[in-house]
């Protein structure tokens, strides 16, 4: 009726409105997943760990000639150089008060490629969790290899109790995660930190974790050592080859540490539970500062990390299957 | 390494005579016990009970009975600086000093294949009791803690070169620095990964002013120097 009317009074209709175009949108990105998920009770040496990564991380062009690193937004490259910053004043990290979050972007990396590495630096949701302190709240990958890092030194006398509650509580975590049955079996590197203090370690484990080719090659670079003003840089092509070598060390390793551990009771603990829930485990041993020569919140000598890259192997690797 | 000749020091602990450097050396690093002889002789105000009792805080101090694996290295003496340790060898007479670095490692590597005890060395033998105890103690507890690691106990571990303290040395040659740290100390005691076997120094900042937990000495006696005097 309205429609005649209009007619009659010579009113047109309005001009229907153009069609909404769509805009054009990019095919979605696949998820950024970081190549881990970290987590450490407080006080086992995440802070420290972290720092030590960052610094080996940016050094990694010295034996992969493809690789580059960089920081994934401009609120990462802040926290990347402070990371740094505090390596080279040999400050020792105190606790995590403030959230701060490493985010690099890996490329290069002659067997594994190109990879992310997103880890926050705070309170996690498995071993942060304690009355009264905010954990945080973002949302756990559990398709991608986990990596645990325990403070042997820092368990104090109920170890054996201690370490099989916490891999309870990584296994209840997990099952509680809305995507625990998308995801693969449980791959979980367990990083023995602190390891220049864990008193009764074997002294093969002990001169694995001395002697670290890779950590030699990135501290010979800033030493001239050299007579003539340069530097003594050890010649390592970290090709397919030694990359393989140094996998099936890293194997040796896992292996003999879990034999040292499966003769304590924490460790047959530990393995039992782990076998129970079909986890792969790899062991691996990591000293973040090299020493705990300490004196008002700093090291009284550089800091000289060691073997801090093998859990992130353990993680690339297992991240490959 | 030595051909049985022990000297006791003037608080009398026993030195080794070591043939491949021409010196005595002390069997042990300096333990409490000896350096407390040299406190309570002290005339000047810097070792009065405040300076020990920082040192203390350090480090506690073990009765000699007390001594076990997991506290062992309480029985020495560590927090202290290079001028402190130097001042102590002053007391303790002429040709008394700080090892130098090279030194150090001619020694490290004179012992390293030994695996003799230290009773063997004839190194108890005319020690007052309370001496004597507290180097059994020790050397029972280092046993004992090499036998918890399957390490080697030879006379490197023995005498406390490894499983010590980190001990000063005195550089030679062009360094910007007078004084460097050598041995590897337990790991419980001070974690670390050093290798006295190789010609790595621990150099540490602010090494004449700053006091680290786990550095202390041992002393060389030089009876070439002495005569020389005299």
């Amino acid at each position: 009726m309205w429609k005649f009317v209009r007619t009659l009074l010579g009113i047109k209709d309005p001009e229907p409105p153009p069609p909404i175009i769509p805009l054009l949108r990019r095919p979605e990105l696949p998820p950024l997943w970081s190549s881990l998920e970290l987590f450490s009770e407080p006080k086992h040496g995440k802070t420290s760990f972290l720092w030590a990564l960052s610094y080996m991380a940016r050094n990694l062009s010295l034996f992969w000639p493809k690789y580059a690193c960089w920081p994934q937004d401009a609120a990462m490259d802040t926290s990347f150089r402070s990371m740094l910053g505090a390596f080279e004043q040999r400050e020792i990290p105190g606790e995590t008060t403030a959230l701060t979050r490493l985010g690099l972007s890996l490329r290069g990396m002659a067997r594994w490629g190109d990879r992310r590495l997103f880890v926050e630096d705070d309170r996690d949701p498995v071993f942060g969790v304690s009355e009264g302190t905010a954990t945080s709240s973002r949302e756990v990958n559990w398709g991608v290899p986990i990596c645990w890092l325990l403070s042997l030194p820092d368990l104090g006398p109920e170890i054996a109790q201690v370490v099989d509650l916490q891999l309870d509580n990584l296994i209840r975590a997990r099952m509680r995660s809305a995507r625990s049955f998308e995801a693969q079996p449980l791959r979980l590197v367990i990083a023995l930190t602190k390891a220049d203090r864990i008193p009764g370690l074997p002294p093969d484990l002990r001169n694995y974790l001395k002697v670290d080719p890779l950590a030699k090659i990135v501290e010979s670079q800033s030493a001239f050592l050299g007579e003539e003003g340069q530097p003594a840089r050890p010649a390592l092509l970290f090709d397919e080859r030694s990359v393989l070598a140094y996998l099936e060390a890293l194997g040796g390793i896992h292996q003999r540490l879990a034999a040292w551990l499966a003769t304590t009771l924490p460790g047959s603990l530990l393995a039992h539970r782990a076998d129970a829930h079909h986890i792969t485990l790899r062991f691996c041993l990591t000293s973040a500062t090299g020493s705990d020569l300490r004196s008002n919140g700093h090291l009284a000598i550089p800091w000289r990390p060691r073997r801090v890259l093998d859990p992130l192997f353990w993680a690339l690797e297992l991240g490959c299957r | 390494m030595n051909n049985g000749t022990i000297r006791l020091d003037p608080t009398g602990f026993p030195m080794i005579w070591v043939s491949e450097i021409g010196l005595y050396v002390h069997g042990l690093p300096v333990t409490k016990m000896q350096f407390e002889h040299f406190l309570c002789d002290a005339t000047d105000g810097h070792f009065d009970s405040r300076w020990y009792d920082e040192i203390l805080r350090l480090n506690p101090r073990v009765a000699a009975r007390r001594i076990w694996s997991g506290n062992y290295w309480n029985a020495f003496l560590s927090g202290i600086l290079p001028a402190e340790a130097e001042r102590f060898a002053s007391w303790c007479g002429p040709g008394y000093r700080l090892l130098r670095t090279s030194e150090w490692h001619r020694l490290y590597r004179a012992l390293e294949k030994q695996s003799t005890t230290l009773a063997e060395t004839e190194l108890l033998a005319d020690l007052a009791p309370h001496h004597r105890e507290l180097i059994v103690q020790v050397e029972r507890a280092v046993e004992e803690t090499c036998t918890q690691t399957g390490d080697r106990c030879h006379m490197t571990e023995r005498t406390l070169m490894r499983l010590g303290v980190i001990e000063w040395t005195a550089l030679e040659g062009p360094n910007p620095n007078l004084w460097a740290g050598l041995g590897e100390p337990h790991p419980s005691f001070c974690g670390n990964l050093f290798f006295p076997a190789e010609k790595h120094l621990i150099q540490p900042a602010n090494a004449e002013t700053r006091r680290l937990a786990s550095f202390g000495f041992r002393l060389a006696f030089d009876p070439v120097s002495v005569q020389e005097n005299q």
